[in-house]
């Protein structure tokens, strides 16, 4: 049993159990015809779940032990730029379809998630921190903190709002015929942020550039406009 | 690879420079990811080496959300009686959110089409 113990508080282990759970959803989302329910951000968080739960790692240890892999977001987020400038011909075209998408589905987003938990008589802090929903978990949590929300909640709203949207996406695209790939990716990158963009990356690369383009642009209109609109009402 | 990683972590550093000397509520690496499209833009394009440090990176966007997305099981029992709630409006809310963006770009790009 000491071993096990030993494994447990290994630095090794939480780092070592990511890459083996996202590695496993991945074999399983792939040999499945990649189904969105089967994605690997939902299939390989079920055994880190177990893992931490069943076991005495905490949390705090598991993510500490993952940090490298979490700080990677940031040059990834940075990498987005390469995508960018080689589908600038097929984006130009778009530029104010994109502007007043951005505008229209932007302010839907959190404007929805706040109407259907004020409906629900949740508290105006859980309703500030609704608002932050589809930004970026770094921005929404720097956000939520500024407008009067609770910024750990933001981080999980966040995530639910990425795997959420990821998985119902395509599958919601296809019963509204959104054939073009651009529309698809801009989608995703809009309301389900990185891991949205992540999913349309699979879809290709243009659906992804046009994800990565919407996570940016909802990311910096969000946090530029969000204070000014709390601060008017 | 390694500098292309490089090329990013100084984009990276100097998105959270600005970010910080002017305050600005967006988290360093967007910032970061402007001015390296801006360089990109001035320069004719990334080499070799960076085109592909940031397609291995592309391709690993979702595991490296992982250890965050893990958070959503164990956050404080100070929220659990909100839980309901507010699991009810992200799913709907990004159900609706999804359609209504579709629908709209979908709109706005015919709009612009029969435009031409």
């Amino acid at each position: 049993m000491e071993i096990i113990q030993q494994a447990i508080h290994s630095p090794i282990l939480p780092l070592a159990a990511t890459l083996a759970c996202f590695h496993l959803g991945y074999l399983l989302y792939t040999k499945t015809g990649r189904i969105s329910l089967f994605h690997p951000v939902l299939i390989g968080a079920i055994p880190l779940w177990a893992l931490i739960h069943y076991t005495d790692l905490s949390y705090q240890a598991y993510f500490a032990g993952n940090n490298f892999l979490h700080f990677l977001l940031g040059p990834a987020t940075v990498a987005l730029a390469i995508p960018l400038y080689q589908q600038l011909q097929n984006i130009r075209a778009l530029a104010l379809p994109i502007l007043f998408t951005l505008i229209l589905g932007g302010g839907f987003a959190a404007i929805s998630a706040v109407a259907i938990g004020w409906q629900l008589g949740a508290d105006e802090n859980i309703l500030l921190t609704l608002a932050t929903k589809s930004v970026t978990t770094p921005i929404a949590m720097g956000l939520s903190e500024k407008i009067g929300g609770i910024p750990a909640l933001a981080a999980g709203i966040v995530a639910i709002t990425g795997v959420i949207g990821a998985i119902t996406g395509p599958v919601i695209f296809k019963l509204f015929a959104i054939k073009d790939e651009r529309i698809q990716g801009f989608t995703l990158g809009l309301t389900a942020h990185a891991v949205g963009t992540a999913r349309a990356f699979e879809i290709s690369p243009i659906a992804g550039t046009m994800a990565g383009l919407g996570l940016s642009l909802t990311g910096a209109t969000t946090a530029l406009i969000l204070p000014f609109v709390i601060r008017a009402l | 690879m390694l500098f292309g990683f490089i090329i990013l972590l100084l984009f990276q550093l100097l998105g959270e420079l600005i970010t910080q000397w002017y305050l600005l509520p967006v988290p360093g690496a967007v910032v970061g990811m402007f001015l390296l499209f801006i360089v990109l833009l001035l320069t004719g394009g990334p080499g070799k080496i960076l085109t592909s440090t940031s397609e291995l990176l592309i391709r690993y966007l979702a595991l490296f959300f992982l250890p965050a997305g893990v958070g959503i099981f164990f956050m404080d029992g100070q929220l659990s009686n909100h839980w309901l709630t507010v699991i009810y409006a992200a799913v709907f809310g990004t159900l609706g959110a999804i359609i209504f963006t579709s629908l709209c770009m979908k709109f706005f790009i015919r709009q612009k089409t029969e435009q031409n």
